[in-house]
């Protein structure tokens, strides 16, 4: 004799073990349940409504998938970045429509936003502690042993820092010369717009944030040999 | 039916049924079964991955009820945002529709 009840809480046990949680499997218990009485009440025996209503809900695994879509902690990082980037993300739904541009504004309205903090902080390095670090450094007479690959890098993020200082101005001055001259002449230019846009800001906050990451490890390298009585 | 289009038209039939009033995951399948005459075929349980992001959206809420059997039933209805993108949606299908029954039209003629 079929035992509606036994079956219906080894489902349970079954869909629990995909990881899916107890709310959801209530849902979908409830749903299941509606289902059979449904089928009962047509005609069809016990055993087989039980059979069918349970492949209508479908595999737990697939079921899994579908909830944990975009919502795990990685997926929406990833997205976060693509954006960013001005790629659009393809895990919601399939994106059908590729040419949509938002208008020209609004992307370097959101450039400048993404910009700004890194500015503001370069600025503030360049002007205030660069010159400190030099100093320090010049005090403490770095040693032979730190010379090599990794001094290399601090020093041209240092002098990268200080080639801002000097020709910000002229620099900044010139990328907008070369994207309004990108908005005049190239027709293409809109569809590129967002991607390059973004992927530029994207590069030059990844120099700033890589240009105080240096500064950071050569302050110190530098420490201890500040402790030292000369 | 074309799968993309199943999967297109899921958030919209779904909204569409609620700005009707308050159902559960039962019967908006049986609902949506009834009304397409069996030619939108749902796997039953991917309908509840769609409700939940919709209410994660803040496009619909829900609550747990005793039905007139007796047990319990997860009900979901509309709220502000919910009737918004309804609107939304609603816009964007009718100019699909205009087009294609513009240039059918055009073909038949």
């Amino acid at each position: 004799m079929f035992d509606r009840e036994r079956a219906i809480s080894n489902w349970r046990e079954e869909m629990s073990a995909r990881d899916l949680s107890d709310a959801v499997v209530d849902e979908l218990e409830s749903h299941l349940r509606d289902e059979l009485e449904a089928q009962v009440r047509a005609g069809v025996g016990s055993e087989d409504a039980f059979t069918t209503a349970v492949q209508r809900v479908g595999r737990a695994d697939v079921l899994k998938t579908e909830f944990a879509k975009s919502f795990t902690l990685f997926d929406r990082l990833k997205d976060a970045m693509l954006t960013l980037a001005g790629i659009p993300s393809s895990n919601l739904a399939t994106n059908m429509n590729t040419s949509q541009t938002e208008p020209a504004w609004a992307t370097y309205l959101k450039a400048l936003g993404f910009l700004v903090p890194a500015i503001f902080l370069a600025t503030v390095a360049a002007i205030f502690v660069v010159p400190k670090l030099q100093e320090i450094c010049r005090d403490v007479q770095m040693p032979e042993a730190t010379a090599g690959t990794f001094w290399n890098l601090t020093h041209s993020s240092i002098l990268v820092m200080l080639t801002l200082r000097e020709h910000g101005m002229l620099i900044a001055g010139g990328l907008v010369c070369v994207v309004l001259l990108l908005e005049w002449r190239l027709t293409q230019w809109p569809r590129y717009r967002r991607a390059a846009i973004g992927f530029g800001a994207f590069l030059l906050n990844s120099i700033v944030l890589l240009a105080f990451f240096m500064m950071f490890l050569a302050a110190i390298m530098a420490a201890p040999g500040l402790r030292l009585p000369k | 039916m074309r799968r993309e289009l199943v999967a297109a038209s899921a958030e919209p039939l779904i909204l569409s049924l609620l700005e009707q009033g308050e159902s559960y995951g039962y019967a908006i399948i049986q609902d949506i079964k009834n009304r397409s005459r069996g030619e939108l075929e749902w796997t039953d349980g991917m309908l509840y991955p769609v409700l939940h992001r919709m209410e994660r959206k803040g496009w619909i809420k829900s609550r747990w009820a005793e039905s007139e059997t007796g047990r319990k039933r997860k009900y979901y209805s509309l709220k502000e945002d919910g009737r918004k993108a309804h609107k939304k949606q609603r816009e964007q299908w009718l100019k699909v529709h205009s087009v294609l029954a513009g240039l059918w039209k055009e073909k038949y003629v």
